[in-house]
């Protein structure tokens, strides 16, 4: 029954003939080694530069390939003060529910109307603010031609791949495009050891020259955050930039996003985000809502919190940097699972900004429902490990007086978070009331104090009326006005939005690392609707 | 002379903001010490309507009511709570002052805009800002200063919009609309044909994407107003045509008093009111400049001019064709002395609505020429206008000739005795008293609202016509009128069994509890 399995090496790595990988590492006895129980950082001194880096933490080993410190990462979801904090808090609800449950809540009522009211506010002062004062940094073609292709530096394009290898050739016709002299291009194909398809099929390719294959070696966790730290520590460029695999950037947004850093007296300034929608937005209806909601995101709300100065949650790909201030900040956090707002936070935190500027990047819009959610309740998982990372010393925001990043922080990712919980408690309430005003309404009524009642009812009607006019908006913006009728049809989304937001707290306490995959590749062979 | 002229270039917007400003705020100090703040009855109902949210005995935002419109209510909010700013109609003034100085301004960036050309702009600006009725009408608490000052910012946007297409001034112009809405019903008139031109737009663009996005993107904040105050009914009245229905409305008080309004079923006549009535309150020179200025516009554009983009300044004229409609079916009349036949309220009755018409006015008037020499003539004939108008003479300002009358009317007479008598003589208790016929009083007597058993104090007012003796020591009603709710609905019996008038002028009666003196 011995059969020789035929097999082949890449890297160091083994690709048996049934596709299992197999690392000679894994094939060795493991050695006992001592493993701090405490969370603490550590360094591998056998590898360069971050390579092999990363952080104890209950007796395991996590290589993050980052120098991240784990005060700043989401390896603790949360710290000792902040289930004290949430215990207090349960405890006076609970027992403010036994002593008197309608003054209690009335008391949670009038908090939640009080931050959806404020959130309403606060997300039509950045409209308004992405309208008078837009900060985008634009480039012009002319300065763009004014590039002489030969002083130009290096400029490293990390993608990470996993098991999604048919977006590849799409991927490569993409950067092939990009208006960037191709040997000073260092396109980093970042690919699982535990993913032999995708590494036989990537190898198969016919890759341009500029194309490496990186295998990042096999541990937990496995994300996306790590891959890419991964790909920093090997990056040749002076520039660097993320694109996922299905990702069609302008033509000239490197060139852009190279003049941004050029053009910029402000040194502090060390990310350009460019903007993201989707090429199949018109698929089918969840595109249709999906691609509003990134034009309300990417054209309006983050332009306003650019104009204040606040902390900006980078969009998860299409992020420039140059490749010191990468290192400098360590990387991304390979245990939260929206790295990118993270490090956008980080940013801000740390005293430096993010800037958008006026270049594109289109991506695949998921196109089914059960893939949504699974990409949806990642993200918001994300923010919620983010919020409690940046909540565990909120006085580190408080270094600029004249920008309270504390509180926009509060309403850009705490009230974004809450208000998906609040939505569908809301609207039950009022749907309560008014059908079964006779039974239920004298219950409800109370709970609804006159000043609290005006601000719970604006908030209803004008609150829900603004967000969807808001899309609108984006839409408008973007200039996808075959979009905005169905913008009618965002009530939907929200409830799917909340619906993945359950599902997210829920992961959160249970599986907080846990990377939920996003498909990618339902648009193709779709393309008379790209 | 050169730095003088380019200081007034470059300020110009600042300049026209002061002197506007002193026009304003001189008017209103003239009619201040001359007592006519107050002068109109619907002023005086405006105010208390405000004042009954923050001060009332059941009060809250329900107070608002359902037929008149509630923007100038809800502006009237943070200084209503003062009793001065109250009784003295400057809470409502306020915000009427303020919509005055923008129309002058918006008025002259809406001109500028059309005819690139500053004098033509300085000429309309002086059209809104020299008119005397507007002048007054911008002191009092109404809502013909507010409604004039939406659409002129409305089209000025609207205007920009067509010209540069960016969102943010379709925003900004369905935005104004909705304060039209939510202000004048005239101005869902407005709402409804600024729609429809935008279709004619979609459809001479043949039928393109981006004109549907737009369409759906203005109607859709355009008509929050229209929608709001529909559900406002429903919720709060339990319907949402409760304008229409309520007994307060403008369409079932005039079938109250007079079937035999000018231009009820007569289209021509209901025209003729409305022209008669913009003579009136704007000026025969005035109105024959702009009708000149529309044929010269109409003659310039001839080849284009179904084109949307010159069509949409004709949209400023439906207010008017609103109004002509509104005369027609007899939902509210307009009186002038050339065509009336009634007595009472007798003439100028309503002709202040005539003041919509005039940003219609102010820029066709202004635009006939960009020859230096035409412009002073026009600008010469605006001042001669205004000044047969009669600008500066009490007696010759149609609109306060309109609310005089309306003092001089049964229920007013009769107030002029009851108030003083009322302000000596109450001694505490509650009050039954119809707001449709008595809002003066509750304003002048300085008596807290809280103290009045009104319409919109659900279950005092319902238990109080049924026996007035359960809350209230006092009563307030006309025994002949027909508007005042409590003498058409309070169980009279239980009424004389219970009270005993006290005093009595004309018709009006003041009774209170037996046995409480």
């Amino acid at each position: 029954m011995n059969k020789k399995i035929k097999e082949k090496r890449i890297d160091s790595a083994i690709i048996m003939e049934d596709n299992r990988l197999i690392r000679p590492s894994f094939l060795e006895k493991k050695k006992k080694v001592k493993v701090s129980k405490k969370t603490t950082n550590f360094i591998d001194n056998s590898q360069v530069g971050m390579v092999g880096n990363g952080i104890y933490h209950k007796g395991v080993k996590y290589i993050t390939h980052s120098d991240l410190h784990h005060k700043h990462s989401a390896i603790k979801t949360f710290h000792a003060h902040q289930k004290v904090i949430i215990l207090v808090l349960l405890i006076l609800v609970i027992g403010g529910g036994i002593a008197n449950l309608q003054e209690t809540l009335i008391v949670i009522i009038a908090g939640l109307s009080v931050l959806y009211f404020s959130d309403i506010f606060f997300n039509l002062f950045l409209i308004i603010r992405s309208f008078q004062k837009s900060e985008e940094v634009q480039i012009r073609q002319a300065e763009i031609k004014k590039l002489d292709d030969a002083n130009l530096p290096v400029y490293t394009i990390f993608c990470p791949l996993y098991k999604e290898w048919q977006v590849i050739p799409q991927f490569t016709r993409a950067i092939s495009k990009l208006d960037w002299p191709k040997d000073k291009l260092d396109v980093q194909l970042l690919l699982e050891e535990n993913d032999p398809e995708t590494i036989k099929e990537a190898r198969r390719m016919d890759l341009p020259s500029y194309f490496r294959i990186l295998i990042v070696p096999h541990g937990h966790p496995k994300t996306k955050p790590k891959a890419c730290n991964y790909g920093l520590c090997h990056a040749k460029g002076e520039y660097a930039v993320i694109f996922d695999a299905e990702d069609i950037p302008d033509l000239d947004q490197l060139k852009k996003a190279y003049l941004v850093f050029k053009k910029q007296k402000n040194e502090k300034i060390i990310c350009a985000q460019a903007k993201l929608n989707f090429y199949n937005a018109r698929q089918n209806i969840l595109t249709r809502l999906f691609s509003a909601e990134y034009a309300l995101w990417f054209d309006l709300i983050l332009t306003g919190m650019q104009s204040i100065k606040s902390p900006i949650p980078l969009g998860g790909t299409s992020n420039h940097f140059r490749t010191k201030d990468l290192r400098m900040l360590n990387g991304w956090d390979p245990f939260n699972v929206t790295e990118d707002c993270d490090l956008g936070i980080r940013i801000t935190k740390m005293g430096y900004h993010t800037t958008i500027f006026n270049s594109n990047t289109m991506e695949e819009a998921t196109s089914k429902v059960g893939n949504w959610m699974r990409q949806r309740s990642r993200w918001i998982k994300g923010y919620m490990q983010t919020y409690l990372v940046h909540m565990r010393h909120p006085h580190e925001f408080l270094t600029d007086f004249k920008n309270p990043h504390i509180i926009t922080f509060q309403l850009v990712v705490g009230g974004k978070v809450l208000s998906m919980f609040i939505n569908p408690l809301m609207w039950l309430i009022t749907i309560l009331y008014f059908s079964m005003r006779a039974t239920i309404g004298p219950l409800i009524k109370p709970l609804f104090p006159d000043v609290i009642l005006y601000i719970a009812v604006f908030s209803l009607v004008f609150g829900n009326f603004l967000y969807v006019y808001y899309y609108m908006i984006g839409c408008a913006k973007r200039e996808q006005w075959d979009l905005i009728k169905y913008v009618f049809l965002v009530p939907v989304y929200w409830l799917m939005m909340s619906v993945a937001a359950w599902k997210a707290l829920w992961q959160l306490i249970f599986k907080p690392h846990y990377w939920e995959k996003t498909v990618h590749g339902f648009h193709l062979g779709k393309e008379k609707n790209i | 002379m050169d730095k003088i002229k380019q200081f007034f270039s470059d300020h110009d917007i600042l300049i026209l903001t002061l002197v506007a400003s002193a026009f304003s705020i001189g008017s209103f100090l003239y009619y201040y010490h001359a007592g006519l703040i107050t002068a109109y009855g619907d002023s005086r109902g405006h105010l208390d309507i405000a004042r009954r949210v923050v001060d009332s005995l059941t009060p809250g935002v329900a107070q608002l009511g359902g037929y008149w419109l509630p923007l100038l209510h809800i502006l009237m909010l943070p200084t209503i709570w003062n009793n001065f700013m109250w009784q003295s109609g400057l809470s409502g003034s306020i915000p009427s002052m303020v919509a005055f100085v923008l129309t002058v301004v918006f008025m002259y960036k809406l001109v500028f805009y059309i005819a690139k050309d500053k004098f033509s702009a300085v000429i309309a600006a002086s059209v809104i800002m020299l008119n005397a009725n507007l002048l007054y009408m911008q002191v009092v608490p109404m809502t013909e200063s507010l409604f004039v000052c939406t659409i002129t910012i409305f089209m000025y946007f609207f205007y920009k919009w067509f010209q540069e297409k960016n969102i943010s001034d379709l925003i900004l112009a369905a935005f104004f609309l909705i304060l039209s809405s939510l202000n004048r019903y005239e101005g869902w008139g407005l709402v409804i044909a600024s729609s429809v031109l935008l279709v004619l737009y979609w459809a001479q663009n043949k039928f393109s994407k981006k004109i549907e996005g737009v369409i759906i993107m203005f109607s859709t904040l355009s008509f929050l107003g229209i929608f709001m105050w529909l559900l406002w009914g429903a919720v709060i009245f339990h319907d949402p045509l409760e304008f229409m229905h309520n007994a307060l409305s403008a369409g079932n008080q005039t079938s109250i008093v007079d079937a035999n309004w000018t231009g009820v079923n007569n289209i021509g006549k209901a025209t003729m009111v409305n022209v008669y009535a913009i003579i009136h309150t704007s000026g025969g020179l005035l109105l024959g400049l702009c009708v000149l200025g529309f044929i010269i516009f109409f003659i310039r554009k001839k080849k284009h001019f179904l084109k949307s983009e010159n069509l949409i300044l004709l949209l400023l004229i439906v207010p008017m064709l609103f109004d002509i409609l509104t005369v027609y079916t007899g939902k509210v009349p307009i009186e002038v002395p050339e065509l009336s036949k009634i007595s009472f309220p007798g003439n100028y009755f309503n002709i202040r609505y005539a003041l919509y018409s005039l940003p219609f006015i102010a820029i066709f008037s202004s635009i006939i020429s960009k020859k230096r020499i035409v412009q002073v003539v026009i600008f010469s004939f605006i001042l001669i206008n205004y000044s047969l108008l009669g600008f500066c003479k009490n007696s010759n300002i149609v609109v306060l000739t309109g609310a005089g009358i309306s003092l001089k009317d049964g229920r007013e007479q009769a107030y002029e005795g009851a108030v003083d008598w009322f302000k000596h003589n109450y001694d505490g208790g509650l009050v039954l008293a119809s707001t449709g016929s008595n809002d003066g009083l509750m304003l002048e007597t300085g008596i807290d609202q809280k103290f009045f058993i009104t319409e919109g104090t659900y279950k005092y007012w319902d238990e109080s016509l049924k026996d007035p003796s359960e809350y209230a020591t006092w009563v307030i009603f006309s025994n002949n009128n027909p508007r005042d709710a409590v003498n058409k609905n309070v169980n009279k019996k239980t009424l004389f069994e219970n009270f005993e008038i006290v005093e009595k002028y004309n018709n009006l009666l003041i009774m209170k509890k037996i046995g409480t003196n």
